[in-house]
């Protein structure tokens, strides 16, 4: 039991990270509520810390690929995730 | 030793594109003072060796480490900000500041596992997450330049995530 609250928690927290990121969709509104589910648990604050401290690390991982190549190699395959033709 | 020469050579490519890189923190937080904390602390990280391994591009990666560390004061700042809207002082809450020495070692120890789940996903996969957080383009921006529907974009750095956030136990001190 204790395990699904940790996780629970952890996934809340995790999420919260995810959305601050997105700057211009996370404003003042969404800040208070934050707020609130940090000021309702230190486990809360705990959660949030360590995920965005592990959010931060994942934005210094050096690139792993190279994107150019990437694309090139793409170019010589069918793209299989494109929306589909509006004449399907 | 080659690691010592290419840290040191990341290092220098720092200083002398130190200007520049105040300016991608400038973009990022509200004051020159804080850009320059940022830069700092960037600079700090590069020269302990943030990564464990050469760089293709090092001027790419002194900015993205700038970037980054900016976006996190950034966050930081508007979460005190709230708080005190709260008439809670930050500092009596168990929020911890900016990175220590100590931990600097330990997180440069989890940015290379960080590296390897990466490198685990599928190449698309890694695209997006590159392009998204390393790179710092729109998720609308990768669309067009990966060629592909906004709502796979959004798929895909969602699946980068989930792979980030299930490395929660190296988060534990």
């Amino acid at each position: 039991m204790a395990q699904e609250q940790d996780d629970l928690i952890w996934r809340t927290a995790w999420d919260w990270v995810r959305r601050e990121h997105d700057r211009e969709n996370f404003g003042e509104r969404a800040r208070v509520e934050l707020v609130t589910w940090l000021l309702a648990d230190p486990a809360h604050r705990e959660a949030h810390d360590k995920a965005a401290r592990l959010w931060l690390l994942a934005g210094l991982v050096p690139p792993t690929i190279d994107v150019d190549a990437w694309k090139k190699s793409q170019g010589q395959t069918a793209p299989e995730d494109t929306e589909p033709g509006r004449d399907a | 030793m080659l690691s010592l020469s290419s840290e040191s050579s990341l290092g220098d490519v720092f200083v002398a594109n130190r200007a520049q890189l105040l300016h991608v923190a400038r973009r990022i937080v509200r004051t020159a003072d804080l850009a320059d904390d940022v830069v700092q602390e960037a600079y700090l990280r590069i020269a302990d060796g943030a990564c464990g391994r050469q760089i293709d591009k090092p001027m790419g990666y002194c900015c993205q480490v700038v970037r980054n560390l900016a976006l996190d004061h950034c966050r930081r700042q508007s979460l005190e900000a709230t708080y005190r809207t709260f008439d809670v002082d930050v500092e009596t809450l168990d929020v911890p500041g900016p990175a220590s020495p100590d931990r600097m070692m330990r997180d440069r120890q989890v940015v290379g596992m960080i590296e390897k789940a990466l490198a685990a996903l599928s190449p698309r996969t890694r695209v997006a997450f590159q392009l998204y957080r390393l790179e710092g383009l729109t998720q609308r921006d990768i669309a067009a330049h990966m060629g592909c529907a906004l709502g796979l974009v959004n798929r895909l750095i969602a699946e980068a995530d989930e792979a980030i956030g299930a490395m929660r136990h190296l988060m534990n001190d």
